[in-house]
């Protein structure tokens, strides 16, 4: 792939979004590794992507306080004019209104909801250390999070089971070894850094295992005998 | 912009250990090197052992046997890196030492978080996606704040993957120049080709 070919096919933006065709990979890689023009763009590109991700992050950690709630007062008649009875009444009551539809249908149907469709901002990441089968169940000195009690938060961690399945199924227990949430993980994942998101939190600090078990397709249960990879960690409660 | 070239001088004086072509060299690659790394969803430390271990066979062959093509510097790491990615792999699993899967990547978007990002550079950022339409500034914020599926969310603005793409392109580009402007203003220096 020489530079024109780079710039025609915008190869950049693909490369970082994983659209660039799998032949073309090698090639763009060898060239951006060769050609100065090619690398400045890369690193500017992953500069912008990596700047435009904290500034979104931060916008939304916003306090609320710092926007504006009302609209700006009309400059004829002032602000007082919002308080006369005639507009304030109405107001009031559609704000008691929306407020009692808030408390009573959308807030209840949000924290009942698990599905990440709902968009869940995860505010709180926590890398675990310790990857293998019985290894380092002590790791939970290592392996804090510090949340708040209903809190969503992700655990970051190279998922490296042992083993080789099509498919791997995660349980979050607690310190009796009770399930508090489960799911499935792809093993295409194997030897990757994976991000697995705890929505909702968990209902009660103290120690918990992240357990993997390998699943074979097809086979409908669980092969517990097949424990691929425990991670342990402490769940805090911030006040 | 001023385009810099690895010339014969530059890859002797790495081969002799000259702290400030070293420093140029490592600067220049190392975030090419993790960009690389990190397209294939390694974990964190992994990243950082491989790029090491490149560093190490690059300049244990540069001082052993030297280089036939200087200009081709770049190459020469790309290549040892995939060296040092393939024997990774292999340890790793029972891949055929024909099996080229390692060079090829995941069909996800680069993970950049890590990289060192100054407050200029954010300045930057929001300027200019305060200068975006609100429909353009709205599909960028949520595709990168949400992480949802960007599939999903090129879905409910009503746009297709070609267009953020597109939209990522020319916000970039934008941010590209004022990115250089700083850069110039901060290191003062005029154009030089060569070695620095």
């Amino acid at each position: 792939m020489d530079h024109n070919e780079a710039v025609r096919l915008q190869a950049v933006e693909k490369y970082l979004l994983g659209k660039l065709p799998k032949e073309q990979h090698a090639e763009y890689e060898e060239h951006y590794f060769d050609c100065y023009a090619c690398a400045e763009e890369i690193k500017a590109t992953v500069a912008f992507m990596e700047g435009l991700r904290q500034v979104v992050r931060e916008e939304a950690l916003e306090p609320v306080g710092a926007k504006r709630l009302a609209p700006a007062a009309p400059n004829t008649g002032g602000w007082f004019v919002w308080l006369r009875p005639a507009f304030a009444v109405p107001v009031l009551a559609a704000l008691l209104l929306f407020i009692g539809y808030q408390n009573e249908v959308t807030i209840p149907r949000l924290r009942d909801s698990s599905s990440s469709q709902m968009g869940q901002i995860i505010s709180s990441s926590f890398q675990l250390r310790g990857s293998v089968r019985g290894g380092n169940e002590s790791g939970d000195a290592v392996n804090q999070v510090r949340v708040r009690s209903g809190e969503s938060f992700a655990l970051n961690f190279d998922f490296t089971p042992t083993g080789t399945f099509s498919e791997y199924i995660w349980q979050l227990q607690n310190k009796v070894g009770r399930a508090v949430k489960s799911g499935h993980i792809s093993g295409d994942k194997k030897y990757q850094a994976v991000s697995l998101n705890v929505a909702g939190g968990v209902e009660s600090a103290g120690k918990y295992n992240l357990v993997f078990f390998g699943s074979a397709e097809g086979a409908g249960q669980t092969a517990h005998e097949s424990e691929a990879q425990r991670l342990t960690f402490t769940v805090e409660f911030l006040q | 912009m001023e385009l810099f070239a690895f010339t014969r001088e530059y890859v002797e004086r790495l081969r002799e250990g000259d702290p400030s072509t070293e420093l140029h060299f490592v600067t220049y690659f190392d975030q090419l090197l993790r960009i690389k790394l990190r397209a294939r969803m390694l974990a964190s430390e992994t990243v950082e052992d491989l790029r090491q271990e490149t560093y190490i066979r690059v300049f244990v062959k540069l001082r052993a046997d030297g280089i036939r093509q200087p200009e081709r510097l770049g190459a020469f790491v790309n290549s040892t890196c995939n060296n040092v990615l393939m024997e990774f792999y292999r340890s790793s699993s029972r891949t055929s030492p024909w099996d080229d899967s390692y060079l090829e990547m995941p069909d996800h978007a680069v993970d950049t978080e890590g990289v060192l990002i100054t407050k200029q550079m954010k300045q930057r950022v929001r300027q200019v996606i305060g200068e975006l339409p609100k429909k353009d500034r709205d599909l960028l914020r949520a595709l990168f704040l949400e992480e949802k599926d960007k599939d999903e969310v090129c879905k409910q603005f009503g746009v297709d993957r070609d267009y953020f793409r597109v939209l990522l392109h020319r916000a970039k580009d934008k941010f590209r120049v004022l990115y250089e402007i700083d850069r110039e203003a901060l290191s003062g220096r005029g154009s030089s080709r060569g070695a620095p």
